[in-house]
């Protein structure tokens, strides 16, 4: 994994807002990090 | 908006548990606490320390770990099936599910059979939430077994285990099934519209709906032309037959791009945490106590 690139993506998402009314939800999600925490991409 | 795993985060080899691996897993889920994730699948390669280790390291780093079918020596549940996230009204019930079969690095712990506990833990679930999404460590069989008979059981089945990477949404009976990435390489993310009723619809399916019209719309153009010009019998009953196919098919595609209407929907995207994503210095420094520059797996 690379926790401070996924720190900077997530909080760069968070900014987006539900639409006013609408029921929607957004859901971020990883998986098989595989105990990775190095750049590796 | 809710961060989830899928499974398989804190171990990169099943079994292996020395102290480096062990900095690197409590590390990986407390920087999952860090980023307010809510839950993770009991995967296989999340037990390599036992499953005490991932329950007090998970508790500290305030990461629910969830699991319908991980049994312990008593053949009871190891950790709870579910768990649900309210977020801006929306109920959003997740169950976890690992791989059947014994856990290498902790005797007498199995994963018991996967359909039938999770459709249990979804059929408690659903009458009180609106969306419900299954975090499914398990192999990819297990999986597509799991959308067939869940039905309108679940929504969404985001599964780990193989690595197999980013991609997009598979569609099944009812429910999509949707890889999770792999090695941290990516961070996926869906957009889900609740509004609307029945099964979800991806609207990245209905965007390609479309252009396959405007597609076919040229080629009908172009075939009406040639038609106009041509004057030998047997080439413009060439020419007819395929008009009346493309026009088929421009019909086809043309009510597949309208069944979004009044439909759920989800849109996925993956963003690549590559170079062009910054780092933050702080958990930077904190990496490279643990995974020294150069050390990296590749």
């Amino acid at each position: 994994m690379m926790p401070f690139r996924l720190t900077a993506a997530a909080l760069a998402l968070a900014s987006v807002a539900a639409l006013a009314g609408e029921k929607r939800v957004t859901i971020l999600f990883t998986g098989d990090n595989g105990g990775e925490v190095a750049p590796c991409g | 908006m809710v961060v989830v795993d899928a499974g398989n985060a804190l171990f990169r080899v099943p079994g292996v548990g020395d102290e480096a691996a062990r900095a690197r897993a409590a590390f990986v889920l407390g920087s999952m606490g860090k980023l307010g994730t809510f839950a993770i699948a009991a995967g296989e390669r999340d037990m390599n320390l036992g499953t005490d280790f991932l329950r007090a390291t998970a508790e500290k780093a305030k990461v629910k770990v969830l699991s319908a079918n991980l049994l312990g020596k008593d053949g009871k549940p190891l950790f709870p099936a579910s768990a649900v996230a309210t977020l801006n009204g929306v109920k959003v019930g997740f169950i976890g599910a690992t791989r059947p079969g014994p856990v290498m690095a902790a005797p007498g712990v199995q994963g018991g059979p996967v359909v039938e506990p999770v459709l249990a833990a979804a059929k408690k679930l659903r009458p009180s939430v609106d969306l419900l999404v299954v975090l499914a460590a398990v192999p990819r069989p297990d999986a597509l077994q799991l959308a067939s008979e869940a039905k309108e059981s679940v929504d969404l089945i985001i599964h780990s285990h193989e690595g197999r990477g980013p991609g997009p949404a598979q569609r099944g009976e009812s429910s999509f099934l949707v890889p999770a990435g792999e090695r941290g390489r990516h961070v996926g993310r869906l957009d889900l519209s609740l509004s609307g009723k029945g099964a979800f619809v991806d609207l990245k399916e209905l965007e390609r709906e479309k252009q396959m019209v405007e597609m076919v719309s040229s080629q009908i153009a172009t075939v009406s032309k040639r038609l106009v010009a041509a004057t030998d019998d047997k080439v413009r009953q060439e020419l007819k037959a395929s008009l009346a196919t493309l026009e088929a098919s421009k019909k086809s595609h043309q009510q597949a791009a309208a069944s979004g209407a009044g439909a759920r929907t989800l849109k996925l995207e993956w963003l690549a945490l590559g170079p062009e994503v910054k780092d933050d210095p702080q958990l930077k420094a904190e990496v490279e106590k643990i995974e020294p520059p150069g050390r990296a797996s590749d």
